[in-house]
């Protein structure tokens, strides 16, 4: 195993050897089968159907990107960072033979799979949660689509999490990066509805970025739009974060 | 003898004016070096710069040749640290946390885990969680995990920290034990004067941000007591020329 590999490796277990982590995943499975139930209970007892069983999944994925999934990582990114440097065990993977660029993108890559792992747990139990709910027409299609969608979440989703490693090493400690975080993340929200002119260039806006991928062929370029914004914000953030990490002196 | 160690001119001076000063010294393949100073006099500042925890405004520090700066991964490919406290993640188990470091030295299998854990004498506790270790626990597992990659040069920040004296005494002898048997180099930084006489082979003695003397441990108590007396007259030379 090459010291970037054996990096990714130890910080991916990490995340997930962590209780918190584990508790976060029972949540993210519990809320899909809560609100499938939800649902199931609005279309039989009050006939109303808020979401059919075809786009559930899809209507469950908005409710993560828009606040839970960017909060789980951005607690994992404090912890990854911030909380590393602050309870100083940081020191146990710089005074191994690996460069802090090693490092860095090491770190970087247990965020993606984090997020990976948890929109793959998210679109299993929505699917399987359709089970609750009627009009199950077109839930192949509806399955499909929801896979695209989940897909094309990984990238908004990736860029919240290099924005929170920029963050959150402009601290010390993981609770202040933590709540620093949520503030700049719901104020962003706030401005982008208030000024709805300039939400195009709030990272927060691109949460929703799936839904253009489920709308058809005529988002094309509003699909392309939005990736060159996410990869353009990527690299700056990038840039800064690692400027951050290889200065950083314990 | 081949340098294992070379620090050229390392300079660092934080913003309250206290630091290191124009540190120079050498260490070679096989001996027990020590670095031996008061509390303050910038001896972990000196190793965390060695291992790139920290840069320094000027000067250069090479491992095994290569230059830590632009070749860190080669540079510490052969070494094993504790710089000022040993650090290990508390919610795994001490077999775990070496499970995680293990990776990074492909040649090695699983059972070096229980080698070292054996030689520290921690392997009955290997399962248990570190969070529930005692500080002596703690360094001890510290010092397995600083040897784990069969390491060519070992960089022990205060060893003995936390340490009660058959802890203490353990550790000198498994690091003694290293040197001779295994030709482990070490170099060893403590302010327990009575520890780096038994243990090293030569010291460099460190006041005030610069290294004002180095010798081989043998050869200074020909000339004097112990080495306790050669430090206390060296330093008080050494403030009367300042002074």
């Amino acid at each position: 195993m090459n010291s970037l590999t054996a990096c990714a490796v130890n910080e991916t277990e990490r995340i997930f050897l962590k209780k918190k982590t584990m508790v976060l995943l029972i949540i993210t499975m519990l809320i899909p089968v809560l609100g499938a139930i939800g649902v199931g209970f609005f279309q039989k007892g009050l006939g109303i159907m808020p979401v059919s069983a075809s786009e559930f999944s899809v209507w469950i994925l908005g409710i993560f990107t828009n606040f839970l999934l960017p909060l789980f990582i951005g607690m994992a990114a404090v912890d990854l960072f911030a909380g590393e440097i602050g309870d100083r065990s940081i020191k146990i993977t710089l005074l191994r033979p690996v460069s802090r660029l090693g490092i860095f993108s090491a770190k970087i890559i247990a965020l993606a799979a984090y997020i990976v792992v948890n929109l793959g747990i998210i679109f299993l139990v929505s699917s399987f949660s359709t089970f609750f709910l009627e009009g199950k027409e077109g839930l192949i299609w509806g399955m499909t689509k929801g896979l695209l969608a989940y897909n094309a979440a990984i990238l908004p989703m990736l860029l919240i999490a290099i924005a929170a490693v920029f963050i959150a090493q402009l601290f010390k400690n993981s609770s202040g990066a933590l709540v620093i975080l949520i503030l700049i993340y719901f104020g962003l929200n706030i401005v982008s509805t208030v000024f709805p002119g300039i939400s195009n260039l709030m990272i927060t806006s691109y949460t929703d970025w799936h839904l253009l991928w489920t709308a058809g062929w005529g988002q094309l370029g509003r699909i392309f739009t939005v990736f060159m914004f996410i990869l353009s914000y990527s690299i700056i953030f990038l840039a800064s974060g690692f400027y951050l990490f290889e200065r950083r002196e314990l | 003898m081949e340098k294992v160690l070379e620090v050229n001119g390392l300079t660092k001076l934080f913003k309250n004016g206290r630091g290191i000063r124009d540190i120079s010294f050498d260490v070679y393949q096989g001996e027990i070096f020590g670095f031996l100073g008061p509390n303050g006099a910038g001896k972990t500042t000196t190793m965390k710069i060695i291992t790139g925890l920290s840069r320094a405004d000027r000067g250069s520090v090479k491992i095994f040749g290569y230059d830590v700066l632009t070749r860190f991964e080669e540079a510490m490919r052969k070494v094993g640290c504790i710089i000022e406290t040993v650090e290990s993640y508390e919610f795994l188990s001490a077999a775990k946390n070496l499970e995680m470091a293990l990776r990074y030295y492909p040649g090695l299998d699983k059972s070096r885990i229980h080698e070292v854990l054996e030689l520290v004498g921690l392997d009955k506790y290997k399962n248990e969680k570190v969070g529930c270790f005692s500080l002596g626990m703690k360094q001890r597992l510290g010092l397995a995990s600083a040897i784990l990659s069969k390491p060519e040069l070992v960089i022990l920040d205060e060893p003995a920290n936390g340490l009660d004296i058959e802890g203490t005494v353990d550790i000198r002898n498994i690091i003694t034990r290293l040197a001779r048997e295994q030709g482990i180099t070490f170099f060893i930084s403590s302010h327990m004067i009575h520890e780096m006489e038994i243990t090293c082979d030569r010291i460099g003695i460190i006041e005030d941000g610069r290294i004002i003397r180095t010798g081989i441990v043998r050869e200074l108590l020909d000339q004097y007591s112990s080495l306790e007396d050669y430090f206390i007259t060296q330093v008080r030379e050494d403030r009367g020329r300042i002074a």
